[in-house]
């Protein structure tokens, strides 16, 4: 990185000194939505396979269930939070003010009272209409899709990582091919192989993400300082 | 236009800004808002006296604040951390829309 002491800055230093800043969060920034997609992952785990494997071993009654289906969800909110400040933080210097004022979608005065409010819709449907609580669930996953790549598309300026394209696209994929087969199949095998896929393209687009190398530039490349 | 330029202007006369590389780490700790000085390091490829004499100049206009946090593992052997302040942000967004505004 080219220093010139006390002298003034180039328009050229300047862009590069801005073009790099940005590259290196966004470095940053792929590393937290990495610990986001391995925590998404065990919350999805939770909620979709956590309650029937309990079942299984001995039988839960609702307030069981509730409970489970909050501590999973819940833990997926408090990742979300985390990486999300980041998020906010990166787009209020990297973007106008109208992206500004979107991003305070990803703060916890927007996102709280919506957990809230999802969760009590969720306890709803499980204690007066057990029959729909497969098709609430997959709608929440569609919204959490559209959700998560919207802030995928604050926290990075051009092209998206490809782990977060696998990571968005495995849950867009399963969320819809579950909801057209909803109707059609009752067994389980098809939601296990589909989720069960999911789960573990998110483990290693969190795997991936937290693996990958600094960013090198240009003027590294060429040993120019 | 012709603010902007001024403003611009204004803004890289400063001592503060008559490095690249103070931009850069500005700009950085603008979007991260905390990093510790290690990996600021391993970021921005800096060696240590470099990236110090950075960063204590930074501080001097008040830009950042050093200080130091006990780490979880490694013994508790304190780690370093490198926070922006208000002025830094302020300084930052400033910096960031001139340039915007003239397309660099």
């Amino acid at each position: 990185m080219m220093d010139n002491g006390g002298a003034d800055v180039t328009p050229d230093g300047l862009r590069r000194a801005l073009r790099k800043a940005i590259l290196l969060n966004e470095h940053l920034l792929r590393r937290a939505w990495g610990v986001l997609y391995l925590a998404l992952a065990l919350s999805m785990f939770l909620s979709i396979f956590g309650v029937p494997i309990i079942r299984s071993l001995e039988p839960i009654g609702f307030a069981s269930t509730i409970a489970m289906d909050m501590t999973a969800s819940g833990c997926g909110l408090i990742a979300i939070l985390w990486a999300f400040k980041r998020v906010r933080n990166t787009a209020e210097i990297t973007h106008s003010e109208g992206y500004r004022a979107w991003s305070r979608l990803l703060g916890y005065r927007f996102l709280v009272p919506l957990w809230v409010a999802v969760e009590a819709v969720v306890i709803v449907t499980i204690l007066f209409a057990s029959s729909r609580v497969s098709l609430v669930d997959l709608l929440i996953h569609v919204g959490l899709a559209v959700y998560l790549y919207y802030a995928l598309r604050l926290s990075f300026s051009k092209k998206l990582p490809a782990e977060a394209v696998i990571a968005i696209g495995s849950l867009s994929l399963s969320s819809v091919a579950s909801l057209a087969l909803l109707s059609i199949v009752t067994s389980p095998g098809p939601y296990v192989l589909l989720w069960g896929a999911t789960i573990v393209s998110w483990i290693f687009s969190g795997v991936y993400a937290r693996t990958r190398p600094i960013p090198e530039f240009e003027e590294e490349r060429t040993g120019l300082e | 236009m012709d603010e902007t330029i001024r403003s611009l202007n204004q803004q890289l006369n400063e001592s503060t800004f008559k490095s690249s590389t103070r931009i850069l780490i500005l700009v950085l700790l603008a979007q991260a808002r905390r990093i510790s000085s290690v990996d600021l390091r391993t970021l921005t490829g800096l060696g240590k006296g470099s990236l110090e004499n950075h960063v204590n100049k930074l501080e001097s206009f008040g830009y950042v604040k050093i200080s130091n946090a006990k780490s979880i593992g490694a013994r508790g052997v304190s780690r370093q951390m490198i926070e922006i302040t208000e002025k830094g942000l302020d300084a930052c967004r400033a910096l960031v829309k001139s340039i915007s505004s003239l397309a660099l």
